[in-house]
């Protein structure tokens, strides 16, 4: 029949046209189902670091000055403070210094360096220990993810909501358009019966 | 042929069947939102709030009697302003993220007499300033504020959706916040959360619903 041929162009099209974002909205699909096990958006790097006590990083004080550093980083005078903050950044490798560095915890000091936590440095003044972490994008998978979760907002919404009426339409048309015993009256209506008894099954299961 | 035609309403008839017979489960379908477009300016929407804490609300910020985590980072699903706008601080010159309503420039409140005397200030709008030690990164739901200064690491979390969104990259900024400070439970599986993803309230993460004091802010500003 005419119908069905024309149903045929249009479905081999729409599905041309549709692979991009199939592909865009599938593999950051998965990742983002994953995301109680990783970052789908960032990849982190950390790096246990051992800075030395912050007496020893001071520089030239009184010894009963370096004393009261070691016992109490509350005892801690301001341009101390800034000393050991200039040294920790010298020593990973960040002499223009932090863009703000403050206490996260009575044991914590934090130095950010890049934007947001890209790139900062925990240091523990009990133990001279710090953590040096970096975050980066995951090439090509934050921007997928960027598309995929609507982050644009805006016109992409109805780029997404065209793409989405597509997949409806290429599923609604593949079932239709196949005739005789692949078709909806013979093993295609069967493996349609499936795929929709699919997710109400695991509707009925998940929510007990 | 005939008989093939039939395993679709067969098996559709059975799940339906299923269905009716375990009867209506009222945590299934939570309410629809209800979004208060007349006083947009002072009452935040009523959030829409999922995830497996929330499978028995019924779309309110409460839980019968109980108040639930209202700044989960699901939350921010339905922020209504993701936008947020860059400027110069008259204040110190440096660029400026700024975000929701205009501060109204209420006196600053400190994140230590917030956590120290909680119940002297629930229920009343105030201001914060402090460094951003934390955010939900994902959602930018909410940032966590702490006094500039601090060395004990005490911190506030300030809800920011559903009303805006938390501009990308703030950690480590200082910030300005107004908003309505409440007293809040926080579910074990949420302080789990906040203490293993983002390094806050270690001391008390593992228990019990926790005692917080949030802010439900209407607008921030990063520097």
């Amino acid at each position: 029949m005419q119908w069905r041929k024309t149903l045929f162009v249009l479905h081999r099209d729409v599905g041309f046209v549709a692979l991009g974002l199939t592909i865009v909205y599938g593999i950051s699909g998965i990742a983002v189902n994953h995301r109680r096990d990783w970052n789908y958006d960032r990849s982190v790097s950390v790096e246990n670091l051992n800075l030395g006590r912050a007496a020893d990083l001071v520089g030239n004080v009184p010894a009963d000055r370096r004393d009261a550093i070691t016992r109490d980083p509350t005892a801690w005078a301001p341009d101390e403070e800034q000393r050991i903050v200039r040294a920790i950044a010298a020593k990973v490798g960040r002499p223009e210094g932090p863009r703000n560095a403050f206490w996260r915890g009575p044991d914590r000091l934090s130095l950010f360096f890049g934007p947001g936590d890209d790139d900062t440095v925990d240091y523990t003044p009990s133990t001279g220990e710090a953590i040096h972490t970096t975050r980066k994008d995951r090439i090509l998978l934050r921007q997928m993810n960027f598309l995929h979760l609507n982050e644009p907002g805006r016109w992409w919404t109805w780029v997404a909501d065209l793409y989405a009426l597509s997949l409806l339409f290429l599923g609604i048309s593949g079932v239709v358009m196949v005739k005789g015993r692949a078709g909806l009256r013979g093993r295609g209506g069967i493996l349609v019966a499936v795929g929709i008894a699919l997710p109400i099954l695991g509707w009925l299961v998940a929510r007990r | 042929m005939h008989r093939l035609s039939l395993a679709p309403c067969v098996l559709l008839s059975l799940a339906f069947a299923a269905c009716n017979a375990s009867g209506p489960d009222p945590a299934a379908k939570p309410a629809p939102v209800a979004v208060a477009a007349a006083s947009a300016s002072v009452q935040p929407a009523r959030p829409r709030l999922v995830g497996p804490d929330h499978a028995s609300c019924s779309g309110a910020e409460t839980c019968g009697s109980r108040t639930v985590e209202p700044g989960s980072c699901a939350e921010a699903a339905n922020v209504r302003d993701t936008s947020f706008t860059t400027t110069t601080d008259p204040v110190t010159g440096k660029t400026m993220n700024v975000a929701g309503q205009k501060l109204a420039g209420l006196p600053v409140v400190k994140v230590a007499d917030l956590v120290a005397r909680p119940g002297d200030f629930a229920g009343k709008t105030v201001r914060v300033e402090g460094d951003v030690s934390a955010m939900c990164t994902h959602r930018r739901g909410w940032f966590a504020v702490q006094d500039p200064g601090s060395k004990t690491g005490a911190y506030v979390r300030v809800l920011t959706a559903p009303s805006f969104l938390v501009p990308p990259d703030s950690i480590g900024k200082k910030a300005r916040a107004e908003g309505r400070v409440e007293v809040i439970d926080v579910d074990p599986g949420a302080a789990r959360h906040y203490a293993d993803d983002h390094k806050l309230g270690e001391q008390n993460a593992h228990g019990a619903p926790n005692k917080s004091v949030v802010i439900r802010a209407t607008g921030a500003e990063f520097i």
